[in-house]
């Protein structure tokens, strides 16, 4: 099955690109002549904006926001002004910018307004595992879901028209089946728009102010959902089969059943209903379908969303069918599909077993790929100097309470550091440290924090506690960038990138006007004089900042880099030594060789922090100064 | 003529280059092609699998590739290839780098790193091919050139699409590091050579 709405300039010679789905959505964004692009990092957001921050210029603007409530709120205004808009975010950040998006569709808009949002069932991102569907349903919007790149890019298209048409922001999701698919797409030259901005003139549209003014939103956004419903119709497509079993599929699990049903040669193939509009439902061609099956099976991922309406449908209509479903346990209700899971779901239909989960290979009793610091990462210093700083004040890591944060930084909830309890959504280490030192705690509370991080949502949380007179430590692992989503800038970074910023912020000042007691910056590198200021920060009164500063390893500039190495003569032996390097960092440039059992450190991969020769009893790892590596080669 | 590639290794390993590279030399010859990768989190360690679907005129439709349908497994290491051993086809080939990336936890003796004993078992008689890759890379002077050994020998094993195209893609792809990453594709390709003589 395949969509062309857009006929190429010239169909004689189609031009093809290769796109991840992400940037396929926003190839499409940029046909449809979008002028900015909002977002904030996380998948799908990631390709997306950075393939058009790429392409800027010309009449297109790319930024990376603070936040993703803030990128909403950017784009919005700049729709309402009558440009066309594109903001991307992962699911996590459609939660941060529900606000907004609740308010922005009882208003609707005038340009085009699209958000592009990734749901990530089997949580490959390590997030909560969430329905963005159920979100469009609560904001009235019209939700539409492409399975493959092509689709994408058309349907991102399209998306514009409909969404200037109807006046509706459109919101098209993705789950990383589709995001992290690389495909073959086919690409048109961008149209042009010249438009002159508008302001808005209708306060009983763009404010609240009166409750007969919100009820007629209300109302106003459910007219302009039916419309667009109508609009993408098209895109829910009936393929015609075999009568006996009609099969409901929703978005990316169609080329599950695709895959399925092609290896079944030749057998009759059931009655399909591809469902593409996730909100609103294809109400009229469920029923047609409900009204010529005799039994009825929904494959849809996550939420029974489509079942349960498959099923109210059935029942106001007074169809006596069989439904089947997540509610008889043919398909699970978390994690992602795959084409087996398909094919067991169709086979228990004809008396099979009902699947509960595809078996994988048992690696319990091998070693956890568990992920880790980069060699000479700064945070790696900062948690080892964190652990120090601890036992220095007095404490021992066992009863101090320290809450983490998303990003790399969480990664101090692992061995061998150990010392993140928690880890709850951006921002939250420092209002949850707040609620902690309510709860009585009484031994130090400390929030590990990354920079971006920090400037997303955790500024208000900051401002929170230090306004109260509560003894909490933050200690805000400042690398310059958003390293874990592929090293995006934030509001503070001052190296040249595609998305400079041109007024860069400190984080330092910040931390000062909010007058906390204390803020320190320091050098993570040097884990002694950060471990000196931490244990005086844990054991004193009221909130501290600390700001251990450092560029992002995989980042930086390294001019000269001297690496250490291991005196064979000193070291025992991995495998018989009490207190291992290996252990003691987790770093990946320290291996054992093969022959002699002895720890060996890679020279390409080493970066010279120098942790590994404080952690080492037997003082076998040392290094060369001259033995200078330029450029980090 | 179809190929299904699942290529796997952990993060860093260039597992996503590789089937960018592969995926769009197929582009270019004129296939439709498409690769999924399950890259989970960009940080060291963690696990990354790529779902490589090569066909004319069309590649399977689905991003996954079903378990037990691979022609080939691209493994940067043991125990990611014991990870996706089930997607292997009865009859096809997987090819591991025998001296890859051994996770932390393994390297103080902590935890069990497989053997290549265990890891023949798992495969349960389907043919495996060991490649020296990373060690293959290291003589060439920089260990980051594992995955191009790797490309070039499932180049020799399988001739879906053309050996030279490959390169091209690959050299496309990696122009800082072209002539290295060339000559570690050639040498993956001539140990492939050499094995069947």
């Amino acid at each position: 099955m395949s969509i062309h709405l857009f006929k190429p300039a010239d169909p004689a010679k189609p031009a093809f690109k290769t796109l991840l789905g992400s940037q396929a959505c926003a190839q499409g964004a940029h046909e449809a002549a979008v002028r900015l692009v909002t977002g904030y990092p996380g998948t799908p957001a990631t390709p997306a904006v950075e393939y058009l921050l790429g392409q800027s210029g010309n009449g297109l603007k790319a930024e990376w926001s603070v936040n993703e409530k803030v990128a909403l709120e950017v784009a919005a205004g700049h729709s309402w002004a009558g440009q066309r808009s594109f903001v991307a975010m992962k699911m996590s950040g459609l939660n941060v910018a529900s606000d907004p998006l609740l308010s922005i569709a009882a208003s609707g808009t005038v340009g085009g307004l699209v958000i592009l949002v990734g749901d990530d069932p089997g949580v490959y991102y390590g997030m909560v595992e969430q329905d963005s569907r159920l979100i469009a349903r609560m904001a009235v919007l019209p939700m539409i879901e492409p399975a493959n790149p092509n689709e994408a890019r058309v349907f991102t298209r399209m998306a514009f028209e409909v969404s200037e048409q109807t006046q509706a922001p459109i919101l098209i999701r993705q789950t990383g089946s589709t995001a992290n698919t690389y495909s073959k797409v086919q690409i048109d030259e961008p149209e042009r728009l010249n438009r002159k901005p508008t302001l808005p003139d209708d306060l009983a549209r763009y404010t609240k102010a009166s409750a007969q003014d919100c009820m007629d939103q209300h109302a106003q956004a459910m007219q302009r959902l039916e419309e667009a419903g109508e609009a993408f119709d098209e895109l829910n497509i009936v393929t015609e089969g075999d009568t006996k079993l009609g099969v409901i599929a929703a978005g990316s699990v169609w080329s599950y059943l695709e895959e399925c049903l092609a290896s079944r040669n030749g057998a009759s193939t059931p009655h399909c209903l591809r469902v593409t509009v996730m909100n609103p439902l294809p109400d009229r061609k469920i029923v047609e379908l409900l009204g010529r099956c005799k039994r009825v099976v929904v494959i849809e991922e996550l939420e029974p969303l489509i079942e349960e309406r498959v099923r109210a449908l059935a029942h106001s209509n007074g169809i006596k069918v069989e439904i089947l479903g997540k509610e008889q346990g043919i398909f699970k209700p978390t994690g992602d599909f795959d084409p087996e899971l398909v094919e067991l779901g169709l086979k228990s239909l004809e008396g099979a077993d009902i699947p509960i989960e595809v078996s994988a290979p048992e690696l319990g009793g091998y070693a956890p790929r568990k992920p880790t610091f980069c060699p000479g990462c700064p945070h790696r210093s900062s948690y080892s100097a964190l652990n120090k700083a601890i036992r220095m004040a007095g404490f021992d890591p066992e009863e101090v309470m320290v809450t983490g944060d998303i990003g790399c930084t969480i990664l101090g909830m692992y061995e061998p550091f150990s010392l993140c309890r928690t880890e709850v959504v951006m921002g939250a280490s420092i209002s949850l440290a707040q609620g902690f030192s309510y709860a009585g705690v009484t031994k130090p509370i400390i929030a590990t924090i990354g920079d971006s991080t920090f400037f997303h949502s955790g500024i208000p949380a900051l401002l929170n506690a230090a306004s109260r007179e509560i003894n909490l430590t933050v200690l805000v692992l400042d690398n310059s960038y958003a390293a874990m989503t592929g090293f995006q800038p934030t509001a503070a970074t001052q190296a040249n990138s595609n998305d400079m910023v041109e007024n860069p912020m400190s984080l330092y000042e910040l931390s000062k006007a909010v007058r906390v007691r204390r803020v320190r910056r320091a050098f993570p590198y040097l884990t002694g004089r950060l471990s000196r200021i931490l244990s005086q920060a844990i054991r004193s009164k009221g909130v501290n900042v600390i700001i251990a500063e450092a560029p992002c390893a995989a980042r930086r500039q390294w001019k000269r880099v001297i690496p250490y190495s291991v005196n064979p003569n000193r070291c025992v032996g991995l495998f018989n030594c009490e207190a291992t390097c290996v252990d003691a960092t987790g770093c990946a440039a320290i291996t054992r060789d093969e022959e002699s059992g002895k720890a060996a450190i890679d020279q390409a991969l080493c970066m010279g922090c120098g942790l590994c020769a404080s952690a080492c009893v037997e003082k076998a790892v040392g290094r060369n100064v001259r033995s200078l590596r330029r450029n980090g080669k | 003529m179809k190929l299904d590639l699942i290529i796997a290794g952990s993060a860093g390993q260039g597992v996503i280059t590789m089937s960018g590279i592969l995926t769009r030399a197929a582009v270019s010859e004129g296939y439709d092609a498409h690769y999924y990768s399950q890259s989970g989190i960009a940080q060291l360690e963690v696990p990354v699998t790529s779902h490589v679907r090569i066909g004319s005129p069309t590649a399977g439709p689905s991003p996954k590739i079903p378990r037990g349908k691979a022609d080939f497994i691209a493994a940067m290491d043991q125990l990611e290839a014991m990870r996706v051993c089930d997607y292997l086809v009865d009859g096809g080939t997987a090819i591991i780098d025998k001296t890859g990336s051994i996770p932390v936890g393994a390297r103080s003796g902590r935890f069990h790193y497989p053997t290549k004993e265990e890891v023949e078992k798992v495969f349960d008689g389907r043919s495996i091919i060991w490649v020296p890759a990373s060690e293959i890379s290291r003589e060439l002077g920089t260990p980051v050139l594992a995955g191009a050994v790797i490309l070039g020998a499932l180049s020799a094993l399988s001739e879906i699409v053309e050996r030279d195209n490959i390169v091209l893609s690959l050299r496309e792809t990696m122009p800082t590091l072209a002539d290295e990453e060339a000559e570690a594709f050639y040498a993956g390709f001539d140990f492939i050579s050499d094995l069947e003589g």
